[in-house]
């Protein structure tokens, strides 16, 4: 799965391309746990190309979140697309992170 | 009564592509799903799932469940159940048809719960967590503090002999270890700066201070930059015998933002100031030249025009990047007409590019698409780039802007014979403040925001800028634009 990463300020932010779905939903987790360890936990996802996500990806989203909830953090997601969105709407999942318009208050909001 | 429809983890997943919406996007991803193996035996379920949104409600509180059983002590007994459940044929609309057999337990007792009302569900599911985080805090042990596991910054207890007893999970995190490795493990070995365990033995001296804090700035993984986290520790006890409580916050992004301001400010002044020279320079030249010299005062005008140009554009780089710091800038979609704005741009660059004899060609085809997008916004990222070729690029050089269109996007591109760029700061060249590393660039002034701005723009627009370049060659900037937002030019 291509993730693009880009510092902005101190926080690293990764962008995935592509459907969130089965061995790339794997590949995901592993890169974000990378990254959150490297970065202290100073990372946002930007979910711009993300378009779709099944039942793994859903997953993989969730065991990420709530290992950052442990840690009193919260996984920062930021341009969720429609579809993304009602999945975890629908789903219930929507409050287990931290939803952003946008990159910009992502990153802001570790200031 | 419609068939009932196996629920394996392809039906889940050809369901959520239903949520795609338009079918040719479901199209594509049940192909998609097709080419992906499924899961082993335990997940072939049949269950009273119409493919179909309406099924799609029922179908997201199955992947709740497939999602949570995963993380259920008892996630087997769910399996089991849910296989007598792949046992049955049920009837459509039946909502019992989803329930479980009670007797299997809890689990199944939640199930049903869940498939029954969502809302109840979830209510249902903060309780228990709320209970689970209860029962954890009474219980203890571990060296974990668990209430204090909801505290985002990081809490150490330091007991007699600097060993720790006790550490919070944002702490373990911020000292890149696990609790487990922590607790009991010698706090002079953590690895720490040395002005974090001065900090820590200094309150240990009879007389000293019952708090203290400090300041770090670690170097941390060359590709993250540096962290800073501020340390403040507090005496809990009487003189040595006491433990110490450390607390660690990190404040990399506080102390960036205060130093990005600086930044901002020192090179905003900066560029401010040549053009403000070259005008008062000019309004001399003008006043001293006799007044039948035209060519002097005709040359004054003109340069006096061109560097209050230069002026406003700074204003509006510096305003742009204050806009988007506060997330507040604001895109006025209407048509772009990409063809009158390149020719201005021309106009806007010739004299530039003839005083460094750069030779400076549009190729631009015969009908130039019409775009949607913010005209001013977008005309900012072109005379960014543009006028980055031309400062990046020695005399002699050539700088060419051309455009193309494709189904989907309409891309123009900005290619320069200059300096180029080497690989390891390609992608750095956006962040903001950032000026590559090139002894060249001495005297050359700028603020390192134009990329920044230029790509930040194009992203609002849907589309993005990417380079290519070769150090001593030259460089390439492809600005894409989708189409969807773009339209032929009526001829």
């Amino acid at each position: 799965m291509q993730i693009d990463t880009e510092l902005n300020g101190g926080v690293r932010v990764l962008r995935p391309h592509g459907p969130l779905v089965r061995a790339e939903a794997e590949e995901f987790q592993t890169r974000l746990r990378q990254t959150r360890g490297t970065s202290r936990g100073r990372f946002v996802v930007d979910m711009t190309d993300l378009h779709f996500v099944d039942s793994a990806g859903l997953e993989a989203l969730l065991d990420l979140a709530d290992e950052a909830n442990a840690a009193a953090l919260s996984l920062k997601l930021a341009n969720t697309n429609e579809t993304v969105r009602e999945v975890l709407d629908l789903t219930g999942m929507t409050e287990h992170f931290e939803m952003f318009a946008d990159v910009h208050s992502a990153v802001r909001s570790f200031l | 009564m419609r068939t009932p429809i196996p629920l394996t983890r392809r039906t889940l997943d050809t369901a959520l592509l239903a949520l795609l919406g338009t079918s040719a996007a479901a199209a594509a991803g049940a192909a998609l799903v097709d080419g992906l193996q499924l899961l082993g035996e335990r997940s072939t379920l049949a269950a009273t799932v119409a493919a179909g949104v309406s099924a799609v409600t029922a179908v997201a509180a199955v992947v709740v469940k497939v999602v949570s059983a995963r993380r259920t002590a008892s996630a087997d007994a769910v399996w089991d159940a849910l296989h007598d459940l792949s046992a049955g044929v049920f009837g459509e609309d039946d909502a019992g048809a989803l329930l479980l057999d009670e007797a299997l337990g809890d689990e199944a007792a939640a199930w049903n719960q869940m498939v029954e009302t969502r809302g109840e569900r979830q209510a249902l599911r903060a309780e228990r967590e709320a209970i689970e985080a209860l029962t954890k805090a009474s219980g203890g042990g571990s060296g974990g503090f668990d209430v204090l596991d909801l505290l985002p910054h990081g809490v150490l207890v330091l007991g007699v002999g600097g060993r720790v007893e006790a550490v919070n999970a944002a702490g373990a995190m911020f000292l890149r270890s696990t609790r487990e490795k922590l607790v009991g493990a010698l706090f002079s070995d953590l690895g720490t700066d040395a002005s974090v365990g001065e900090l820590v033995d200094g309150l240990r001296v009879p007389g000293s201070s019952r708090r203290a804090a400090v300041e770090v700035r670690e170097a941390g993984e060359a590709e993250h930059g540096p962290s800073v986290f501020r340390y403040s520790a507090r005496r809990a006890g009487r003189g040595e015998a006491g433990s110490v409580v450390l607390m660690i916050e990190d404040v990399t992004q506080q102390r960036l933002a205060d130093e990005s301001r600086t930044t901002l400010m020192a090179s905003a002044a900066h560029e401010l100031r040549t053009p403000l020279t070259n005008i008062r320079l000019w309004v001399e030249e003008y006043v001293d030249a006799a007044e039948d010299d035209e060519s002097t005062r005709n040359e004054a005008i003109n340069v006096i025009g061109q560097e209050s140009r230069r002026l406003e554009r700074i204003v509006s780089d510096v305003l742009s990047v204050s806009e988007l710091e506060a997330g507040s800038i604001r895109l006025h979609f209407g048509d772009v007409r990409l063809d009158a704005m390149l020719k201005e741009l021309e106009s806007d660059f010739r004299m530039q590019a003839e005083e460094k004899s750069i030779t400076m060609s549009f190729d631009l085809p015969p009908r130039v698409p019409v775009v949607q997008g913010d005209r001013d916004r977008f005309e900012l990222v072109l005379h960014n780039l543009v006028g980055n070729a031309l400062k990046y690029t020695p005399v002699g050089g050539s700088v060419s802007v051309s455009l193309e269109e494709t189904d989907r996007e309409v891309v123009i591109e900005v290619r320069d014979t200059g300096f180029g760029i080497a690989d390891g700061e390609q992608d750095k060249v956006f962040e903001r403040f950032y000026r590559a590393v090139d002894e060249r660039l001495d005297g050359i002034t700028g603020t390192g925001l134009g990329l920044a701005i230029a790509r930040e723009i194009v992203r609002r627009h849907g589309g993005d800028i990417t380079l290519s370049s070769k150090l001593n060659e030259g460089s390439t900037f492809s600005v894409r634009v989708p189409k969807a937002q773009a339209r032929a030019q009526a001829a």
